[in-house]
């Protein structure tokens, strides 16, 4: 049988390096997608409590239901963001780097 | 370790090493590609977990619409030359140590709960349905007696079951979506009215200079000039 160390570990490191990146990298579409990795983790450790509570039947799908809020609302997240940072280019020649964009305000 | 959980082991340290790869790559193509294929490691573990429904939605929504979205405005904007756009000051060593940090710190809160097996989803026979859910007569007293599908003989075979079993019964589209619409039924309607002000965010968000003749910094109108110039 599966045991739950490999779900949680997996979770938490996809959390940590998705947090590791948002640190680290000053391109906004690498923010983007290191945000998408820190809620991948979130969601993992989500569905493996759910999964670990499956004798608790009907109340255990509160966990793939949270789940499915935090996909839909990091696909509206990745949408708008993605909107932002186009139209944010087009207003700083194509710069988009999170550090530099509040420089040239004058 | 038992070859069921040598393949969540080799399946986890792909999607580990993925996704260390979105974070450190320099081509933010690449980045994409790599964030693509940790996405589908997730998503082979939610089907490992009984999440089938999950899964399905993961490889759907993150693989088909976000991916995909991420791609398309790289190869259309052509952002992916940044790499690297700088760092903070000692942003590598602050990064790296408050990331090491939450890891430490998220090892020691699930220190208790590792090395405890996963049990199987319980069986649920008629004779022990789990407290809390409605007995088979409740849900169904139409259907009791009465022969199933008379009307549909192509299904007349498939036997249909008021009570499936709880192994089947875990994470099936049935059971998230009926525990979805009863107990969560106002978060069902929060999340269509999000999705339509999303759309009507991003309409707005982007609208505004192309109207506008006197700003040149729209991307689809330079690229046609430039290419109605050559």
């Amino acid at each position: 049988m599966y045991s739950l160390d490999i779900f949680l570990l997996l979770g938490l490191g996809l959390f940590s390096i998705g947090l590791i990146g948002v640190l680290l990298r000053r391109n906004a579409l690498f923010l983007l997608m290191a945000v998408e990795l820190m809620l991948n983790g979130a969601n993992l450790i989500l569905v493996t409590f759910a999964r670990a509570h499956a004798d608790s039947m009907p109340a255990a799908m509160a966990g793939h239901v949270a789940v499915l809020v935090i996909i839909s609302v990091a696909a509206v997240e990745a949408a708008v963001g993605i909107a932002l940072i186009v139209a944010l280019s087009r207003t700083s020649q194509g710069n988009i780097n999170v550090d530099t964009l509040g420089e040239l305000q004058g | 370790m038992d070859i069921q959980n040598l393949f969540a082991t080799v399946i986890a340290a792909m999607t580990l090493a993925s996704a260390l790869m979105v974070v450190l790559s320099r081509n933010a193509i690449y980045a994409a590609f790599f964030l693509l294929l940790t996405l589908l490691g997730v998503a082979v573990e939610y089907a490992i977990l009984n999440a089938h429904f999950l899964a399905v939605i993961q490889i759907l929504v993150y693989a088909g619409a976000v991916v995909v979205l991420i791609v398309f405005v790289l190869m259309m904007m052509g952002f992916g030359r940044g790499g690297f756009q700088g760092f903070l000051p000692a942003g590598r060593q602050i990064a790296l140590s408050v990331g090491l940090l939450v890891l430490l710190l998220g090892a020691g809160g699930l220190g208790g709960l590792l090395g405890e097996p996963l049990r199987p989803a319980p069986i649920a026979s008629p004779s022990n349905t789990p407290v809390g859910q409605p007995s088979p007569k409740v849900l169904r007293p139409a259907l009791e007696g009465a022969k199933p599908h008379a009307h549909l003989p192509f299904l007349a075979s498939a036997e249909i079951r008021t009570q499936p079993t709880a192994q089947e019964n875990f994470g099936s589209v049935r059971t998230v979506g009926a525990y979805f619409i009863t107990h969560n039924a106002l978060i069902f309607e929060l999340i269509s009215v999000l999705l339509l002000m999303a759309i009507m965010g991003v309409m707005v968000l982007l609208r505004g200079q192309q109207a506008d003749p006197n700003t040149n910094a729209t991307v689809g109108s330079s690229r046609g000039a430039s290419s109605s110039s050559v």
